[in-house]
């Protein structure tokens, strides 16, 4: 056997990061800076609320109200923080109490895009009703997204036209006659996906290092028209600038609140990438009753798998956080809790609250 | 673990190029371990910029460790542990309606070694990775990992052995 050094050499293959990381560094620091901008900024304001709220009414410390004396309490403003505490960098989490869905609840995809060529990673969804919603992945929502309440998914509208727009430049590159699988190049983002209505069918096209899972180990290589098409579509799709004026209905960015959440559990070994194992009763037992009564309201789609009300999937939430479960968010769309089985250190319960989207397909983003 | 500290200590205009050379002389070695750490070039590449970019954010502290390098490095486990990436990719391999790769077909050489890492305990990845690739000691090694040099020795032993076992055939 040849010295170790060696064999990584070969793991290695050769692959070099991607050019200018230290100019991507920097642009990484700018995005983290201003998002800790926008936070400060929101929770700034949400102090500045506060006082005229104190000053005008009294707030909680004016002893001379009497609650009730008149036939009614006085009420302040509600206070509507997200359930789940982000982390710093993150400002996601699951809607905040009393928040309305948004409408309409159902849509028909038209177009879907996640992945990244030569741009930043995106995540977006076209509906037939003009709908188009942003999913946040490392941050890369649209400028000017609000953070208050934030789910990690916003939504702005297009006029027919303007879906229309998209679904042809789309299918007008020539590769969504069928489903699709084409090889990226080394060094390359991970993976871009397309889905596209053409006809009555979405058609798949995936375009994945050799690495990744998308794609099967013995697809084509993307040809360099077939790359700088996918680069183009993702290019158009993720400068809304570039897009024709009649193409929008109302660019005002709003929060999209989903209707439902899906649940899952899954159970990781400690030590190595090996298969998932199933989640069995001693896991079950790890959740707190709270919340297991709630999993048991919602639709069980597998042993491990549950849809909620996103009423209910807060009410989960709030149950694990009593408990004493710590969420984790990363400024993606996606929340988890995981926990140490105490019987099996070396085993760890995830569970993963996903939004469902209008098309009725719940999302977990994340790199990869 | 390390925690995130204050974005305060942004390195001055003087400092920056400090930080750049040290940026240029680590950022492709971190890539490449994180490469055969992750499997995934892109989750590599993340994790690099990340944990680069927390190394810049408080330079002056981390310029005068006795290893800024050990700094990133752990950073970058941390970060890799905590975030919980590849889980999330695995989960989605669950929920999407996409087929899971075929693993048993014919692959690159470059492809088995990463398969076989891959296959490793965590610890023993991490601690062959660090050793093999970084060329620490197992003191440095320890330091990073947060155990001792004798139990980063017997992660050694044991990775090495388990790798002769899976690309043996391959090499001898």
């Amino acid at each position: 056997m040849s010295d170790l050094r060696t064999i990584m050499e070969r793991g290695v293959g050769g692959a070099a990061p991607p050019p200018d990381g230290f100019e991507r560094m920097l642009r990484r620091r700018d995005r983290k800076r201003r998002n800790e901008r926008i936070t400060a900024g929101a929770v700034g304001f949400a102090v500045f609320l506060a006082a005229i709220w104190i000053v005008t009414t009294g707030g909680p410390f004016d002893r001379t109200q009497t609650p009730g004396a008149s036939g009614g309490a006085a009420t302040g403003p509600t206070v509507t923080e997200p359930t789940i505490a982000p982390e710093a960098a993150g400002i996601v989490g699951l809607p905040a109490p009393g928040a309305e869905p948004s409408t309409p609840e159902h849509g028909r995809l038209v177009l879907y895009l996640e992945g990244a060529a030569g741009g930043p990673f995106t995540a977006l969804w076209v509906y037939a009703d003009g709908r188009l919603i942003w999913g946040d992945v490392f941050g890369y929502l649209p400028e000017g997204a609000p953070t208050e309440g934030a789910t990690g998914f916003v939504e702005q509208h297009l006029t027919p036209a303007g879906v229309e727009f998209l679904r042809t430049q789309v299918i007008s590159t020539g590769l969504f006659e069928d489903d699709l699988a084409l090889l990226r190049g080394p060094g390359e983002p991970g993976f871009l996906t397309i889905r596209v209505r053409n006809g009555d069918r979405l058609v798949w096209l995936t375009w994945a290092v050799e690495e990744n899972y998308r794609v099967p180990k013995d697809a084509p290589p993307a040809s360099p028209e077939q790359a700088s098409a996918l680069e183009g579509i993702h290019a158009l799709l993720t400068d809304p600038t570039s897009w024709p004026p009649s193409a929008w209905e109302d660019q005002d960015l709003e929060t999209f609140v989903p209707s439902r959440y899906q649940v899952g559990l899954r159970l990781f070994p400690g030590q190595g990438p090996g298969p998932d194992l199933p989640v069995g009763a001693r896991e079950w037992a790890l959740l707190p009753a709270s919340a297991t009564d709630l999993l048991r309201l919602g639709t069980k789609l597998d042993p491990a798998f549950y849809e909620l009300t996103t009423d209910d999937a807060r009410t989960f939430a709030e149950a694990l956080n009593e408990a004493g479960l710590e969420p984790l968010a990363m400024g993606e769309a996606v929340v988890r809790y995981t926990f140490v089985d105490p019987d099996e250190p070396g085993n760890s319960l995830y569970v993963f609250f996903g939004p469902v989207l209008p098309h009725g397909e719940a999302v977990f983003l994340g790199p990869g | 673990m390390i925690e995130p500290a204050s974005l305060s200590a942004v390195p001055e205009v003087g400092e920056a190029w400090a930080f750049e050379e040290f940026f240029l002389a680590e950022h492709e070695r971190l890539f490449q371990a994180l490469y055969l750490l992750t499997g995934d070039r892109y989750e590599a590449d993340d994790l690099a910029q990340e944990s680069l970019l927390r190394a810049y954010e408080r330079w002056d502290r981390v310029r005068v460790m006795d290893s800024p390098a050990g700094y990133v490095y752990r950073t970058a486990l941390n970060l890799h542990r905590s975030r919980l990436r590849t889980l999330v990719v695995r989960a989605r391999r669950v929920f999407a309606a996409v087929p899971a790769e075929d693993l048993s077909g014919s692959v690159a050489a470059s492809h088995d070694v990463r398969r076989a890492l891959a296959r490793l305990p965590r610890g023993q990845r991490e601690a062959l990775i660090l050793v093999e690739w970084l060329d620490l000691s197992s003191e440095e090694v320890g330091r990073v990992l947060g155990i001792d040099a004798s139990s980063v020795r017997g992660r050694l032993h044991r990775g090495r052995a388990s790798l002769r076992d899976q690309l043996g055939d391959r090499d001898e």
